[in-house]
C-alpha cells in the first residue's frame, strides 16, 4: 500500500440508526466523502462538522484503540468504530449497541453502575 | 458527487407559539388572552374559548378531512400551497412537525427560502393562511390528525397526485413543487427533536426545579492520571471525595493515551539518584522550571511510581528489575513503560482499579463541570451539567482540584483525546487564578502523518524509536537533524522534541520534506526479528494495515502533544484563589520550556497525590454555604449556559472548533510571529462573535450543548495562550518566533496571565529557584549512594 494509490472517490453511505429512549428510532443516510472516513470513527465525526451536528456518539481518545468507549454496530456486528475500517462505495448500517439502554442516537450507558450519578435503581434492572 | 448530496439546508424545528406562527397563519387551542373579545366560557366542567373564524376563500363548501400522516422522512423535496382557501391541522393521536414558508418563487428549481418548521402538538392546532406553502411530517410512526379545507381544493391535489402533474404547475386552486435542492429538518430524529423542545418549552414558561446538590469535601474534575490519584490521596485521608469526569471514569483524558516511557530516577536499570532527574528536567525546562515543582515531580515521584508498581501496573522486567529505557535529554536509562504501547492503558487500569478499592471516592462520569462557584474569594464548589441526564447538578466542596489535563485539542494536528480543550484553563481564569507560561505547547516531533493508519495513537512511533533508534530522513533520504544544531543520532534517538520539531519543520520549508509534508522514519535497517523481539503484535497489527517496515518508510511530522504552561500554583499544588488546587498538566512549571520524555504521567501521579492531601488538609474548619446561598451562587451560570440560542441562526459549533483548531495551528502552533499572532486574536474574536453568547439548551448527551461549551471555553483558552506568545519576544524551548529567533536571557522570567471582569493581564516575575538542591552526590545519603 502506498500513500499515492489512486483515490476511490466513490461516496461512502452511513445508514445511522438515531433516536432517543421511548420514541421510535429512524435510520439516516448519509453520504461521506470517502477521504474523509477512514475510519468509522472519521466518518461519524465528518457528519458532525459538515452535516449534522445534532448526531451523538460517544468517544474520548479519538484514533488510539485506547479509552474504549466507541463501541457500536457496524453492519450488525460490534465494533469499536476507531479501528472500523470503511470502504470507498461502501454503504453501511450503524447501530447503538443492542443490549445497552439507549442515551441518544449511537450512544448507549455503558458504565459502570457506581461511576454513574444516578444509580439506585440498578440493582432492580438486572 | 458528494458535494451535491451535501448540499443541503437545514431548517431548525421549533416550538409553535402564536407569535412565531403568526405570518403562515394561526394557532389553535392556546388560551384565549384575557384582552379577547371574542365568546369564551369557563366553569368547573367546561372550558371553551374561540379559536378562529375559518375562511374558505372562495364559493364552496367547507370540509372536515380526515388525514393518517406516516411520512416520517427528515428531508424535504416538495412543498403545496393553497391559493385561496386556509387550511387547519388539528393532530389528534401523535404531534406533526409542519414546515411552512411565504416563499413563492415561480421557478420550480429554486430552493424556496424562509422555510420554518414548527411542532404541533396533541392538544393544539394550526390554520394557515392562503398562499403558505407547507408539507406535513409526522412524528414517530404515524399521526391522525384532522383537517379543516374547502372540498374544492382538495379535489384539486387528489388530480395533482394522482395523474402526477408536472411539479410547479399551477391548478386551479392548489400547487405543489418539488425542489433539487436538498433541504432536510435540523434534528433527524424528530423523537430528540421533540424531546428538546419540549425542554426548552418547559425552561421558557417555567420555574426550574432547584438543581440536585452534592455534598464532598474534595472536588476533583477529571479523573485521568492525575485526577484519581488526587482522589485516592485526598480521601486515605479521611475526606470525602467527588470525583467527576466528563467522560467516562479512567477513560478519557490524556493518561490513557500514553504510549510508553515514565521517567523515574529508581536506580533500576543503572545506578540513579533523583537529584540526575532533576538536573536533566531544569535543562530540557531551558531555565524556566519552577525548581520546586520539578524537586517535587522528581523526588516524590519516585515513591509515586514505586506506589504504582505495588498496586500491580506491571512495569516492564527483565534480569530481576524493572527494565528502564533511554530517552532523549535523560542522562541515563531512566524511562520505566508496559508492553507493547501499552503504559497508559495499564496505569489508567490500576488507578480505576485504586480508586475503586478506596473508601470515600463517589466516581461520577459524564459530569462536566461548567464554572467553579465562589463566595468571599473563596471557591465553594462548582456548577455541573450531568451529560447522561442534561440536567444542571450542584457541587458543594470544601475544595475542588482542577485535574483536567492540556490544551492540545486547540490544535488542529494533535494526539489529544476530545477533553483536552483545555477546560480546566477556562474554569480557573473565570475563578480569577492566574496561568503560567501559556505559551508553552510542545509539539511531538513525530506524530504519524502518512500513510493513513486506523486504530493507532499518532505518538506510536515514539517507543519504537527508544527501542530500535531508526533515522529520521528528509526526501532525499539523508538525515538531517545535525543541520540545525543537534547531534548527529547515528541510529539512536536522542533529539530531544522541542529541536527535534524545530529541524523538521525547517527541512519541509526548504522544500526537502517527505510528500505528504513532513518528514520520513525508517527502520528498514532494522532485522524482521529485531522488530517482532520488540514488538511482538504490534508487528502484526501494523502488517494488516498494510505497513511491513522492512521495505517501507513512514511519514511523521510535528503535533500538539503536551502543555508545559497551566495554572499557577505553589508547592501545596494550591492556586491562587483559595479552595482551588490543581494538579498534573494542568499545572503549569514543573516543566519550564520544554518537558522532557516521561515527565507527564510521574508528574500525574506525584502532584496528583500531593494535591489530594493538601486539598483534603484544607477543608476541616470551613462552614458550608446553605443551599440557598450555593443556589444563588449558581443561578447566573446556569442562566448564561443555558440562555437559549437563536434556534434558526446557531451555527455548527464543532465546525467552528475546528476553525479554531486551524487558526492556532497556522499562527499559534511551533513557530509564531507577531502579525500571525495578532491574526490569530483577531480571527479568535470574530469566531467568538459567530458563536454568540447563547448556549443551546438540550436533552440528554446532546452533543450540540456540548460542542458550544466547549467553544467557549476553547476561545477563552486559545486568547491566553496567544497573548502569552505574542508578549514572549524571544524563542525559547516549545515558544518558537520566527522574528525573535534567538533566546533573550533578559526573558529567563515566567509568565502570568489572568482574566479578570472581562480584562486580560499579563504580567512576568522571576523563576522559582531552589539554591539548595545542586548536584546529587552531597545530598545522597550513603545508603543511597550503595543503590
Amino acid at each position: 500500500m502506498s500513500t499515492n494509490d489512486a483515490k476511490d472517490a466513490t461516496p461512502i453511505t452511513l445508514r445511522i440508526q438515531r433516536g432517543v429512549p421511548q420514541h421510535a428510532a429512524a435510520v439516516m443516510a448519509y453520504a461521506v466523502p470517502a477521504e474523509a472516513a477512514a475510519s468509522l470513527l472519521d466518518g461519524l465525526r465528518w457528519v458532525r462538522t459538515h452535516v449534522d451536528d445534532t448526531l451523538a456518539f460517544r468517544y474520548a481518545c479519538i484514533n488510539a484503540n485506547a479509552c474504549k468507549e466507541c463501541m457500536m454496530r457496524l453492519d450488525g456486528k460490534t465494533v469499536y468504530a476507531c479501528t472500523a475500517r470503511l470502504e470507498a462505495g461502501g454503504d453501511y448500517a450503524v447501530a447503538p449497541l443492542p443490549n445497552k439502554p439507549l442515551v441518544r442516537d449511537l450512544m448507549t450507558a455503558i458504565a459502570p453502575a457506581k461511576e454513574r450519578l444516578f444509580n439506585g435503581d440498578e440493582d432492580d434492572e438486572h | 458527487m458528494a458535494e451535491e448530496m451535501n448540499a443541503t439546508l437545514t431548517i431548525p424545528i421549533e416550538a409553535l407559539s402564536a407569535e412565531a406562527f403568526a405570518p403562515y397563519g394561526w394557532t389553535l387551542g392556546q388560551p384565549p388572552s384575557p384582552t379577547a373579545t371574542e365568546p369564551s366560557f369557563s366553569n368547573p366542567f367546561t372550558d371553551f374559548w374561540h379559536a378562529h373564524a375559518f375562511q374558505t376563500g372562495a364559493s364552496g363548501q367547507v370540509e372536515f378531512l380526515w388525514v393518517n400522516y406516516r411520512d416520517t422522512r427528515r428531508d424535504i423535496g416538495v412543498l403545496e400551497v393553497h391559493h385561496l382557501t386556509e387550511q387547519a391541522i388539528v393532530p389528534l393521536t401523535g404531534d406533526i412537525i409542519q414546515v411552512v414558508t411565504l416563499d413563492d418563487a415561480p421557478d420550480h428549481d429554486t430552493t424556496p427560502s424562509g422555510l420554518r418548521a414548527f411542532r404541533v402538538p396533541v392538544g393544539l392546532g394550526i390554520c394557515m393562511r392562503p398562499g403558505c406553502w407547507h408539507t406535513t411530517r409526522a412524528i414517530g410512526t404515524a399521526a391522525t390528525c384532522l383537517m379543516v379545507t374547502r372540498s374544492s381544493t382538495t379535489v384539486d391535489l387528489v388530480g395533482h397526485l394522482q395523474q402526477g402533474l408536472p411539479a410547479g404547475r399551477k391548478l386551479t386552486h392548489s400547487t405543489a413543487r418539488a425542489f433539487t435542492a436538498r433541504l432536510t429538518l435540523s434534528d433527524p430524529l424528530f423523537a430528540a427533536a421533540l424531546a428538546d423542545i419540549a425542554r426548552t418549552a418547559t425552561e421558557t414558561s417555567m420555574t426550574l426545579p432547584a438543581p440536585l446538590i452534592l455534598d464532598t469535601d474534595v472536588l476533583v474534575i477529571g479523573a485521568g492520571g492525575a485526577g484519581m490519584s488526587a482522589a485516592i490521596a485526598a480521601a486515605e485521608t479521611g475526606a470525602r471525595v467527588l470525583l467527576a469526569d466528563r467522560s467516562l471514569i479512567g477513560r478519557g483524558g490524556a493518561t490513557i493515551m500514553a504510549q510508553m516511557t515514565v521517567a523515574v530516577a529508581l536506580g533500576e536499570q543503572t545506578e540513579d539518584h533523583w537529584t540526575h532527574h532533576y538536573q536533566d528536567t531544569l535543562a530540557a525546562g531551558r531555565g524556566l522550571c519552577s525548581e520546586p515543582l520539578a524537586r517535587i515531580l522528581c523526588e516524590e515521584g519516585v515513591q509515586a511510581i514505586r506506589l504504582l508498581d505495588s498496586w500491580g501496573v506491571g512495569w516492564a522486567r527483565a534480569d530481576g528489575h524493572l527494565t528502564q529505557a533511554h530517552a532523549p535529554g535523560h542522562d541515563r536509562p531512566r524511562c520505566v513503560y508496559v508492553d507493547y504501547l501499552n503504559t497508559g492503558p495499564a496505569v489508567a487500569k490500576t488507578l480505576r482499579a485504586q480508586v475503586a478499592h478506596t473508601a470515600g471516592v463517589q466516581r461520577v462520569g459524564e459530569l462536566v463541570v461548567v464554572d467553579l462557584l465562589l463566595d468571599a474569594e473563596r471557591v465553594v464548589g462548582a456548577v455541573a451539567l450531568h451529560l447522561e441526564s442534561g440536567d444542571f447538578v450542584l457541587v458543594r466542596a470544601g475544595a475542588s482540584v482542577i485535574a483536567t489535563g492540556g490544551l492540545t485539542r486547540l490544535y488542529k494536528r494533535n494526539s489529544a483525546s476530545l477533553n483536552m480543550g483545555g477546560d480546566g484553563f477556562a474554569l480557573a481564569l473565570r475563578a480569577g487564578a492566574r496561568l503560567l507560561d501559556m505559551e508553552f505547547v510542545q509539539f511531538f516531533p513525530i506524530g504519524h502523518l502518512a500513510p493513513r493508519l486506523v486504530g493507532f495513537d499518532p505518538i506510536m512511533w515514539d517507543p519504537f524509536r527508544y527501542k530500535l533508534g531508526g533515522k529520521l530522513l528528509n526526501r532525499d533520504g539523508v538525515e538531517f537533524v545535525e543541520r540545525y544544531g543537534n547531534a548527529n543520532e547515528g541510529g539512536k534517538y536522542t533529539t530531544t522534541r522541542d529541536a527535534a520539531t524545530y529541524a523538521i519543520i525547517k527541512e519541509v520549508e526548504a522544500g526537502r520534506g517527505s510528500p505528504a509534508g513532513g518528514a520520513y522514519l525508517s527502520f528498514r535497517h532494522v532485522p524482521e526479528t529485531t522488530l517482532r523481539a520488540a514488538f511482538g503484535p504490534i508487528i502484526g497489527r501494523l502488517a494488516a494495515a498494510g505497513i511491513d517496515l522492512t521495505q517501507q518508510m513512514i511519514e511523521v511530522a510535528p503535533i500538539a502533544h503536551y502543555h508545559m504552561g497551566g495554572i499557577l500554583v505553589d508547592t501545596d499544588l494550591a492556586t491562587d484563589v483559595p479552595g482551588l488546587y490543581a494538579a498534573g498538566e494542568a499545572v503549569g512549571g514543573a516543566n519550564g520550556a520544554n518537558r522532557l520524555s516521561g515527565n507527564a504521567i510521574t508528574e500525574a501521579v506525584a502532584f496528583g497525590l500531593r494535591a489530594g492531601r493538601s486539598a483534603a488538609g484544607s477543608t476541616a474548619t470551613l462552614t458550608r454555604l446553605s443551599d440557598q446561598a450555593l443556589q444563588a451562587a449558581a443561578a447566573p451560570v446556569i442562566e448564561r449556559s443555558s440562555s437559549p440560542a437563536n434556534a434558526t441562526a446557531r451555527p455548527n459549533y464543532a465546525a467552528l472548533i475546528e476553525e479554531l483548531q486551524t487558526i492556532m495551528q497556522l499562527h499559534v502552533g511551533p513557530f509564531r510571529n507577531d502579525a500571525g499572532i495578532r491574526h490569530a486574536l483577531a480571527a479568535i474574536a470574530t469566531l467568538r462573535d459567530r458563536a454568540g453568547p447563547g448556549i443551546p439548551p438540550g436533552g440528554a448527551q446532546d452533543p450540540v450543548r456540548l460542542d458550544a461549551l466547549d467553544l467557549r471555553n476553547m476561545l477563552l483558552v486559545a486568547e491566553s495562550v496567544a497573548r502569552a506568545a505574542l508578549a514572549r519576544t524571544e524563542s525559547r524551548g516549545a515558544h518558537q518566533r520566527e522574528d525573535h529567533p534567538a533566546q533573550d536571557e533578559a526573558w529567563t522570567l515566567n509568565q502570568t496571565i489572568a482574566w479578570r471582569d472581562g480584562q486580560w493581564a499579563l504580567a512576568t516575575q522571576a523563576v522559582d529557584r531552589l539554591p539548595t538542591v545542586s548536584a546529587a552526590p552531597d545530598v545522597l545519603t550513603p545508603a543511597e549512594r550503595q543503590a
